[in-house]
């Protein structure tokens, strides 16, 4: 029976929202649990990082739902560029600790700009966590202009992107890697993409153009 | 650096454990005067009760109610000033389309999970924020308007990193002062570069103020098109609607809204007063019962919902469960003289129409009680009810008096006039309403001509007189505020400052402000009284 299919669908839509309604609370908790404890203990640092990747990856996984269901819609909002990089570096220092330097270069960003905060932040915290990865000493957030438009990036002074990650960029199908590296950027492509102001579309842009032929992670929005 | 030590805290969150988790993050930050309220109706009691600095408040509250609807109750209510921060909680990405498509935004939300590292982050920019704009909102406490419009403006100078947010709050100023054509350009300006939702309502706004009604509710149509779920935009079109006439597309737009987000009672009764002027009454029913249903533990219920209802019902016949809604009324509302008044007046109403003579009367002795008692200024609809009580229960000339009092009180208002010919025709006395209403106007007109006449023959203080005694009389009358303004400020002007009269002339124009402060004449006065007083050198 159609009917009974149609309302099973409703209720699995709505058991599967009440779930991830729970779950996004509880690691709320946990998170702020975790940051109450003393952060001069690797071992909490530690920690830190594991809860955040476990959360990119909830996170990718609702993002799948959507790109399933159609179009990512971002809510754009104005944001200060500076702000929003701001709370990226405070973040990724909490469980850096003394391992990396994370800097920040803003002089070029305008006062306010129109995106999705929240997609924008799984973007880019998902390139800090790649950058975390493959990094000797330094990290180096941004925030300018470039073509009329707002280019956010990551850079790291690490090995660089290898050449097969620098042709997939903006691949449409979907990676299959171990480490999660591939379905971050096809993401940061999806969301950088979907980013739209009267016509113009964001892009991602990969490349090795850091001083030290490091990785260069950027994204584009109009 | 900002001193948390001294910050009180609000946190309204249905989970205990979130709440303990969010008081020693604050905690951690130095915040330790913090409560927490696990419903909205308490915190609503919290929140009236003492001054907090910030809430901090989960959108999904449970007991059906929400975050976004505590947050509009009590910006719009007045409950917290201005500088107080409200900052949102939640699980739901799709709160972002709410933030988007809401007339009011908090100052800022964070989407669980979210770090400590970021609430602190997110907690210094919003009290810098509100450092930056103290000046605005302390103009916007004492409620000068164009005043606060000036440090929109010197802020704006200043190329602050808050350009954007200064921007909605001057053109929200703009629209409620009246300059329609500032406010337009504003936001167009905005919208040039980019379609801000906020900046196209605002433009609407702006076309509805000046007349513009075609124009305003294409825009808002198109914006509908392009982002179906922007409900504030409904909400503003129904307004448009309605006052173009255009009743039953009022309706439609406010039902279409309602099955976007079903739950938002204040739009539920919009509906049922849109439904009852369309004389719908099963629709009207319908929306008036579900608010008195899902308001039942919602701290935006009031008696105005029952008494809504029951008359309703009573058109319907029902004249038991009409009676019995205002019993309910009473039951939980107590007996202030208000709810004594609209709940007795509806009484005599029902009773009347039930054809119980003597009941009816009994209970319009006892509204007319309370209205004298407590000296209660009336609302439009509870006067209109009131005086259609009378007329029907034998006391017709308490009746004719009460509608002589209205309609001089607002003579050059077409709709309101219209409202009290309806119930005159209502209770059989057509024939009397040309009479009642007519002479009433031209008794103020012929008042108020007086007045004018006395003072171009230079009798300033006969003028005076005669103005300020109707313009006290009936408080509703712009015309007579303005005129009597006018006569004192000239005095002043001519004869030297006297401070009482000047002082009296603000009263009236701070009055007025609000509701016709987009008038000419009204703009023209208080440039006047502004004028005057820096002539003499006095701020007032």
């Amino acid at each position: 029976m159609p009917e009974n299919g149609s309302d099973q669908a409703l209720q699995m839509a709505t058991l599967l929202s009440a779930n991830l309604h729970d779950t996004k609370n509880l690691m709320g908790q946990l998170m702020l649990r975790l940051d109450a404890l003393s952060g001069d203990d690797p071992g909490v640092r530690d920690a830190r990082f594991l809860c955040q990747q476990v959360n990119d990856r909830m996170v990718q996984l609702l993002l799948l739902f959507e790109v399933r269901d159609g179009e990512l819609k971002p809510q754009y909002e104005a944001h200060n560029p500076e702000d929003f990089l701001l709370e990226l570096r405070e973040n990724a220092r909490a469980w850096a600790g003394e391992r990396l330097r994370i800097e920040m270069r803003d002089d070029a960003a305008p006062d306010y700009w129109y995106f999705d905060r929240t997609l924008l932040e799984m973007a880019m915290m998902n390139a800090l966590h790649n950058a975390f990865r493959h990094a000797r000493q330094e990290i180096i957030l941004s925030a300018g202009m470039h073509d009329g438009m707002l280019q956010l990036s990551v850079s790291d002074d690490g090995a660089g992107y290898p050449q097969g990650i620098l042709h997939s960029a903006g691949d449409e199908r979907l990676p299959v890697s171990q480490d999660g590296t591939g379905l971050g950027l096809f993401f940061a492509g999806k969301i950088a993409n979907a980013h739209n102001n009267r016509g113009v579309r964001g892009r991602l842009k990969l490349d090795n153009a850091s001083s030290g032929g490091g990785a260069v992670f950027s994204i584009l929005l109009p | 650096m900002i001193d948390y030590s001294k910050k009180r805290v609000l946190i309204v969150d249905d989970s205990q454990a979130m709440c303990s988790s969010l008081r020693i993050t604050l905690s951690n930050f130095g915040i330790t005067r913090s409560e927490a309220s696990y419903t909205a109706g308490e915190a609503i009691y919290r929140i009236r009760s003492r001054e907090f600095d910030m809430i901090v408040c989960d959108y999904n509250l449970g007991d059906g109610t929400d975050g976004q609807q505590l947050l509009e109750f009590v910006r719009r209510e007045g409950l917290i000033s201005p500088s107080v921060v409200f900052l949102m909680v939640t699980a739901e990405r799709s709160y972002e389309k709410v933030v988007l498509c809401a007339e009011m935004a908090p100052d800022d939300y964070l989407l669980k999970p979210f770090t400590a590292e970021t609430m602190r982050l997110r907690l210094e920019r919003v009290f810098d924020k509100k450092e930056a704009f103290s000046r605005i909102y302390t103009q916007l406490t004492q409620r000068h308007l164009d005043k606060a419009v000036e440090e929109c403006d010197r802020l704006l100078a200043q190329k602050t990193r808050y350009s954007i947010d200064v921007m909605r709050t001057k053109g929200e100023l703009l629209l409620e002062l009246g300059r329609e054509d500032e406010a337009r350009a504003l936001y167009e300006e905005i919208l040039h570069l980019r379609v801000v939702p906020w900046a196209r309502l605002g433009l609407a706004r702006a076309m509805h103020n000046s007349g513009e009604l075609d124009s305003a509710m294409g825009e808002l149509r198109e914006a509908i098109a392009e982002m179906p779920e922007y409900l504030a935009a409904y909400d503003t079109l129904a307004e448009v609607q309605g006052a173009a006439g255009m009743g039953e597309e009022a309706q439609e737009t406010l039902q279409s809204a309602l099955k976007i987000a079903p739950g938002n009672l204040v739009r539920q009764t919009a509906l049922g007063e849109v439904a009852y002027r369309n004389q719908d009454l099963e629709t009207a029913g319908k929306a008036f019962e579900t608010v008195v249903d899902k308001g039942r533990y919602s701290f935006l219920r009031t008696y105005k919902d029952y008494v809504n209802l029951s008359r309703v019902q009573m058109d319907q016949k029902q004249f038991d469960k009409a009676v019995r809604t205002i019993g309910n009324a009473r039951d939980s509302f107590g007996d202030s003289p208000e709810v004594e008044l609209a709940a007795s007046t509806m009484e005599s109403l029902i009773q009347h129409a039930a054809e119980n003579e003597a009941a009816a009367k009994v209970a319009l002795a006892r509204a007319l009680k309370a209205r004298d008692d407590a000296k209660l200024q009336l609302s439009d609809q509870v006067a209109v009810d009131l005086a259609r009580s009378a007329f029907l229960n034998g006391e017709e000339e308490i009746g004719r008096q009460m509608v002589r009092e209205m309609v001089s009180n607002y003579y050059d208002d077409a709709r309101f006039q219209q409202s009290v010919r309806n119930m005159l025709e209502a209770v059989g006395r057509g024939e009397e309403s040309k009479a009642l209403i007519e002479d009433s106007v031209v008794a103020v007109v012929k008042l108020n001509n007086e007045g004018v006449m006395k003072a171009r023959q230079g009798d300033m203080a006969g003028a005076i007189e005669l103005l300020l005694e109707a313009a006290n009389r009936m408080p509703q009358n712009i015309q007579l505020a303005l005129n009597a303004a006018q006569a004192l400020i000239v005095e002043s002007d001519r004869h030297g400052w006297h401070d009482e009269h000047m002082r009296e002339a603000k009263r009236l124009v701070d009055m007025h402000e609000p509701v016709h402060g987009h008038l000419a004449k009204f703009k023209k006065i208080k440039a006047y009284l502004k004028d005057v007083g820096l002539k003499f050198g006095v701020n007032l």
